[in-house]
């Protein structure tokens, strides 16, 4: 379990002590130097290739690096939108129960490497688009976007009723990237070195600041009235991975408007290819393997599996939706 | 050594009445409460300071007490004149540390010495015109209903002489003070004070239409998360008031250094630490200058 001891304001004083001393420069620690690699994975495939059965090196090269990409444009986003709901879901509240000094300066800490992460996973993608050579708004109409839509302004309202679903979606995201990052670290030597360089400074810091979400968790725990406390704060994880799962599929369903660039360049070609693998197998069956086997996409579909937001649910007695169970798969970055 | 003395009636605790270089720490107890339960908190900077704390009239010993003995200025007049006597040159700094209602009387004192106040604490509490500018929350008029209540005679009479161990008791218990505390001994000398009420409450009228009086002195807000008698303050509402404030909530009631004694100590004891180090610094730099 997480520390959250939010009144202990010694405590909280060292962590931003530490997080303060050990944070990265974005344009120094980060080689922005290095080249793109197209020929190179970004993230590792599971060697059964249970989405994409018969997949050839080629495709699961360009699968890899669409994953990749989509995990990329997936933190920098969910990142933003924290930054743009910094108001109603951090700010407002914590003016209304400012409970230390060291707890707020954590909370703008927190904000400020957010916002470079996101800053760094979207230079990263406008640099792989300059490897392909096409608009970086080009490849980003295929990537994740939360830009204004309807789920950031769900967020918004149920923090400006006093709710805290998206520290539930930020607590499991955090998780869920630290998860990532180790299966990257797996394989480094076939990964993009820029791609894990990123991912690296990006974990360093995320471990850092881990336990930020879940303590304002706490922080609405021991601040809401009896009946936020005992209503909304038991849904607001569904409510979280309802928007969560809706989101996911939008953004899947993105990659259908594919054709339109086959043509641009051969990695979209090769990845448009990809759709024919799916035709022998029925919706319903990609649909399961979305959820109980896809590397990454099933990860982010079970936010409730992750051990820290495992043990927050226990802790706030809260609901989560009964989803099927995710199979382990061995991830690596060969054919 | 602690020990008790009188001034125009006034009683108070003293220390360090005789080391003239020590800067003053006025402390100022609430209701229903008395000195001997604040002093404890500053026993890491007992020989840092000149400790006086009054006695609000009655609460030590069965005094008669009339209603302009609780008028708010009579009682900001008093201080004042308390302070002269035990620092007949005028030339301490002055820390003050309040609870509940003993804020008011902080705040009211900085208005009266301004430049001479270094740092003010308030426990659970705040100043009048603070209180007031509240008068738009549903919340803190339920739970300052009893303030209403007290504007009564036969109420005050009902609680302060026919059942006070009563009243003590759900006071203290809604206070989150321990059960094992003495005030549940319930000395009824500590509902004297009740009168305060009536003579406060009148007083707000003053503050309808009056622009706000800001207080520059460096100021804590230390809160206990249950107070069921008082709304911790809001950063915007702090802010509107003071210079320089910062908000510190902790687990505990609204006797927060009662039912959370070692953080409340903690969070005091650096606090005075921080000032007393940067005063001496500012008088360091004046006296070089």
């Amino acid at each position: 379990m997480y520390n959250l001891k939010i009144y202990d304001e010694t405590y909280l004083e060292k962590r931003l002590h530490v997080q303060k001393i050990h944070q990265w420069d974005f344009e120094r620690d980060i080689n922005w130097n290095l080249k793109v690699d197209t020929n190179k994975y970004l993230l590792p495939l599971d060697q059964s290739n249970i989405i994409f059965p018969g997949a050839s090196a080629e495709q699961r090269l360009a699968i890899s690096q669409f994953m990749g990409l989509i995990v990329a444009s997936t933190i920098s986003q969910l990142e933003m939108v924290a930054i743009k709901l910094k108001g109603p879901t951090w700010d407002k509240p914590l003016k209304k129960n400012p409970i230390n000094p060291e707890f707020r300066e954590l909370g703008e800490q927190f904000y400020l490497e957010e916002e470079k992460h996101s800053r760094a996973f979207g230079k990263y993608i406008d640099k792989f688009a300059s490897a392909l050579e096409i608009e970086p708004e080009q490849l980003r109409n295929f990537l994740p976007s939360a830009n204004k839509t309807l789920i950031e302004k769900l967020y918004s309202l149920n923090a400006e009723l006093g709710g805290s679903a998206l520290w539930w979606l930020v607590a499991a995201v955090e998780e869920e990237s630290l998860l990532f990052y180790n299966l990257i670290h797996n394989s480094r030597n076939d990964i993009d070195p820029l791609y894990y360089q990123i991912h690296r400074c990006h974990y360093e810091e995320e471990s850092r600041h881990a336990n930020y979400a879940p303590m304002m968790l706490e922080f609405h725990h021991h601040f809401s009235n009896k009946l936020q406390k005992n209503i909304f704060s038991k849904v607001e994880f569904l409510m979280a991975e309802v928007l969560n799962m809706t989101w996911t599929f939008n953004q899947l369903i993105k990659l259908k408007s594919l054709k339109s660039l086959k043509n641009k360049h051969p990695f979209f070609e090769v990845m448009y290819s990809t759709v024919d693998l799916l035709k022998g197998q029925s919706p319903l069956q990609v649909l399961h393997q979305l959820f109980t086997s896809a590397p990454y996409i099933s990860s982010n579909l079970h936010l409730s599996a992750h051990q820290h937001v495992q043990e927050m649910l226990v802790r706030y007695g809260a609901f989560k939706m009964p989803l099927p169970e995710t199979k382990k798969v061995v991830l690596t970055c060969t054919a | 050594m602690y020990c008790i003395n009188q001034f125009k009636g006034i009683h108070f605790i003293e220390h360090n009445s005789d080391k003239k270089n020590l800067p003053l720490l006025i402390i100022l107890h609430g209701f229903p409460d008395n000195a001997f339960n604040l002093i404890s908190l500053v026993e890491k900077h007992q020989e840092n300071f000149h400790i006086v704390a009054p006695f609000m009239p009655g609460t030590l010993n069965n005094e008669k007490r009339g209603l302009n003995q609780f008028n708010e200025m009579r009682m900001v007049h008093d201080l004042n004149d308390l302070i002269h006597f035990v620092d007949r040159d005028s030339s301490k700094e002055i820390y003050l540390l309040g609870h509940d209602l003993g804020c008011f009387a902080s705040v009211n004192l900085y208005y009266h010495l301004r430049s001479r106040i270094k740092g003010i604490i308030h426990l659970n509490g705040l100043g009048l015109q603070q209180f007031y500018s509240r008068r738009k929350s549903l919340l803190q008029w339920i739970k300052s209903s009893y303030v209403l209540t007290a504007q009564f005679n036969s109420v005050r009479t009902l609680v302060a002489k026919v059942f006070p161990a009563f009243f003590l008791n759900m006071i203290y218990r809604l206070g989150q003070v321990p059960n094992h505390h003495e005030l549940y001994e319930f000395d009824r000398k500590l509902l004297s004070p009740i009168l305060i009420y009536s003579t406060l409450f009148k007083s707000m009228r003053n503050f309808f239409g009056r622009r706000i009086l800001r207080i520059k002195a460096p100021t804590l807000f230390l809160w206990g998360t249950k107070d069921r008698f008082l709304n911790a303050p809001t950063l915007d509402e702090v802010d509107s008031f003071y210079d320089q404030a910062e908000v510190r909530i902790i687990p505990g009631g609204h006797w927060v250094h009662l039912s959370n004694p070692l953080h409340t100590q903690k969070i005091i004891n650096k606090k005075l630490s921080t000032w007393l180090r940067m005063n001496s610094q500012e008088q360091l730099f004046g006296k070089s200058l």
